[in-house]
């Protein structure tokens, strides 16, 4: 019984009937087929280049590229309306930077030129036969970077840490912590009053230490200085960030607590522990007022000591009962006392002072005999002589270097103390020496005149 | 341990920032001093602004051995985002959070709620582990176990009993979410 509308087909003629409708099918989608396969391979194409982001970025820049040379040129008044919030800001703070770095610089020499320690500066140099600008650096040297910190600004974890003394810089998650909290709070609290370019806080003073901030998107900067930094300390700051940036920008824009990737930041971070001073000039024209001063008061001083002079030498040559060996007073300036023919005593003012001063100075002090070199360097070559183990060495410079004999070695450039035979500076390196951060060391200021030589770091 | 000692066992390092979140004195600076210093102050000081604390945990079930540096940002409570905006930048860049309760007062266990809200504002999908405080005054207890186990479901976390007075899991609230933690990184 076939049902209505069904055609009863042979069995025999199943087979044919199949093999032409496939024929059919064959004839009219063979083409579709083709289409259908070269349709899923380039789909497969987009969204391979989809989701490889950098098959995308190599993709899209070229286009991004194009599209950016056409608004600059149809629509540049748009463009710059949309840019200037951003680098309308920035320069706005280069400008307010240079202008408080000249100010800065004019209320220096205005301070200078009215100072009577920097007088008294310039005579010592004088007497001494130093440099003036030797002995003004060195006495306005007093500044050492004791930490770098680099702290991710979201999360206020501590990404990159370096010291110069790790023992006493301990917990500095913490520090990196509250500093981030503490940012918050600034920035809360002076949000209505602040520029919409300020970049927070800029510095924490904690008892003679502050801690200079610099920050970018991602990361704070934060460098632990004793001391006054050099002008253009900040913008080493900005420098290593930008370094920063540049080789890690990704992983910081990614950040998850991953510190180990971080690793190799800490070379880029190194210039700032450098000890060198680019405004180590004596600033220029200091002016009139102040030669006149400084005229003045040395024929002061020089009427003052003729007369001192031959009011002790005439006093001492009526008491003194006879000649005595040679001795040295301690009184300031430094005086010798000398047999005179006369039989009385001559005091001679020396032409070099050499009054005892104290300064705090990172006292670097050798665990051990260590080899004292000329280059911060483990080459054979570089030795130039041994400090003895407990010697109390100055620090002037800290570098890092990397040679194949010691890879990522980090040295520390060290003034021995005064002394008739060898030299009197070279490198050591860190990890054979304590370095004291808080210990006093007496600099005779003969010495003094020697920091100026720290180009060769 | 480093790798020189022990090739092929390098440990990978970790850091952390954890927030603890919860109401006025639910104890939450209290399960910090026992996590921390293993030990339990009676006398009740409130928290101002925000205290940092750090401890690491290691991991050493994980496929790589990981050490876990915990920062833990201990933030006053319990003013919600909305009362005192300055919270939402203590809570930024947080990669977990531990909100404590006190099983003996419900408005405490209520108030999670508010908090769990103010993470998501903040950032999705972040390890979070309850703990129900002073577990130790069973007597006083207004809120079953069973309902705290429901509010951690609904909050997709993990939930503990804890007691910063004698210390139980304590140890283990905090162990709990490094594991979480590291398991994204």
């Amino acid at each position: 019984m076939v049902a209505p509308g069904v055609v009863e087909v042979a069995p025999g003629r199943v087979a044919d009937i199949d093999a032409s409708l496939y024929e059919l099918r064959r004839l009219l989608g063979g083409p579709v087929d083709d289409r259908v396969d070269l349709l899923e391979h380039r789909v497969d194409d987009i969204d391979r280049q989809i989701t490889d982001d950098d098959l995308l970025v190599a993709r899209l820049v070229p286009i991004f590229d194009l599209l950016m040379r056409r608004m600059v040129r149809e629509h540049r008044d748009v463009l710059v309306e949309s840019l200037y919030p951003v680098i309308g800001s920035l320069i706005n703070r280069a400008v307010r930077e240079a202008i408080a770095n000249l100010a800065r610089r004019i209320d220096e020499q205005a301070r200078q030129a009215t100072d009577l320690r920097r007088i008294g500066w310039r005579l010592r140099a004088l007497v001494g036969g130093a440099d003036a600008r030797e002995v003004a650096l060195r006495e306005r040297l007093p500044f050492a970077v004791e930490e770098v910190l680099l702290i991710h600004r979201e999360s206020g974890l501590l990404v990159v840490h370096e010291a110069i003394d790790e023992e006493n810089a301990a917990d500095r998650d913490l520090l990196a912590g509250m500093l981030t909290a503490i940012r918050a709070v600034a920035e809360e609290a002076f949000a209505a009053d602040a520029p919409s370019d300020a970049q927070g806080l800029d510095e924490v003073q904690v008892g003679e230490r502050r801690l200079l901030l610099e920050a970018d998107r991602n990361v704070v900067l934060a460098v632990v200085v004793d001391g006054i930094e050099p002008a253009d300390y900040r913008e080493r700051m900005r420098n290593a960030l930008v370094r920063v940036r540049g080789s890690h920008g990704r992983l910081l824009e990614h950040f998850e607590g991953d510190v180990d990737v971080f690793d190799d930041a800490k070379p880029l971070l190194e210039p700032l522990f450098d000890l060198g001073v680019a405004d180590a000039q004596e600033p220029q024209g200091a002016g009139r007022g102040e030669a006149m001063a400084l005229a003045g008061a040395a024929l002061l001083l020089a009427a003052l000591a003729c007369s001192s002079f031959w009011a002790v030498r005439w006093t001492v040559s009526a008491l003194a009962p006879a000649p005595r060996a040679t001795a040295t007073a301690v009184s300031t300036p430094e005086a010798v006392a000398l047999p005179s023919e006369t039989g009385g005593l001559a005091l001679e003012v020396t032409s070099a002072p050499t009054v005892p001063r104290t300064r705090l100075q990172r006292v670097v002090v050798p665990r051990g005999n260590v080899w004292l070199r000329d280059r911060a360097t483990s080459d054979e070559d570089s030795k130039i002589g041994v400090v003895e183990r407990g010697t109390a060495l100055q620090l002037l410079a800290r570098s890092s270097t990397v040679s194949s004999s010691a890879p990522d070695a980090m040295w520390l450039r060290v003034s021995l103390p005064e002394r008739d035979d060898g030299p009197s500076r070279g490198w050591v390196r860190r990890e054979l020496v304590d370095v004291e951060s808080s210990r006093v060391l007496a600099l005779p200021i003969a010495d003094e005149t020697q920091m100026g030589d720290q180009g060769d770091q | 341990m480093t790798n020189s000692e022990q090739p092929g066992a390098s440990v990978r390092t970790l850091a952390k920032k954890v927030c603890l979140l919860g109401d006025f004195g639910v104890g939450k600076t209290s399960l910090v001093e026992r996590f921390i210093y293993g030990r339990f102050n009676p006398l009740y000081q409130a928290s101002i602004g925000v205290q940092t604390r750090r401890k690491v945990v290691m991991l050493d079930d994980l496929p790589q051995p990981t050490e876990v540096k915990m920062v833990i940002w201990d933030i006053a409570g319990s003013q919600r985002l909305s009362d005192n905006p300055m919270r939402e930048s203590y809570l930024r860049g947080s990669h977990g959070a531990l909100l404590v309760c006190d099983l003996t007062r419900r408005e405490t266990v209520d108030a999670l709620r508010g908090y769990v809200e103010d993470l998501a504002r903040v950032k999705v999908d972040m390890a979070v582990v309850l703990a129900a405080n002073k577990a130790d005054l069973e007597a006083e207890r207004e809120v079953s176990v069973e309902e705290v186990a429901e509010l951690a479901t609904a909050m997709d976390a993990k939930y503990l009993l804890t007691s910063a007075k004698d210390g139980r899991n304590v140890e283990a609230a905090f162990q709990a979410l490094a594991e979480m933690m590291a398991a994204v990184s």
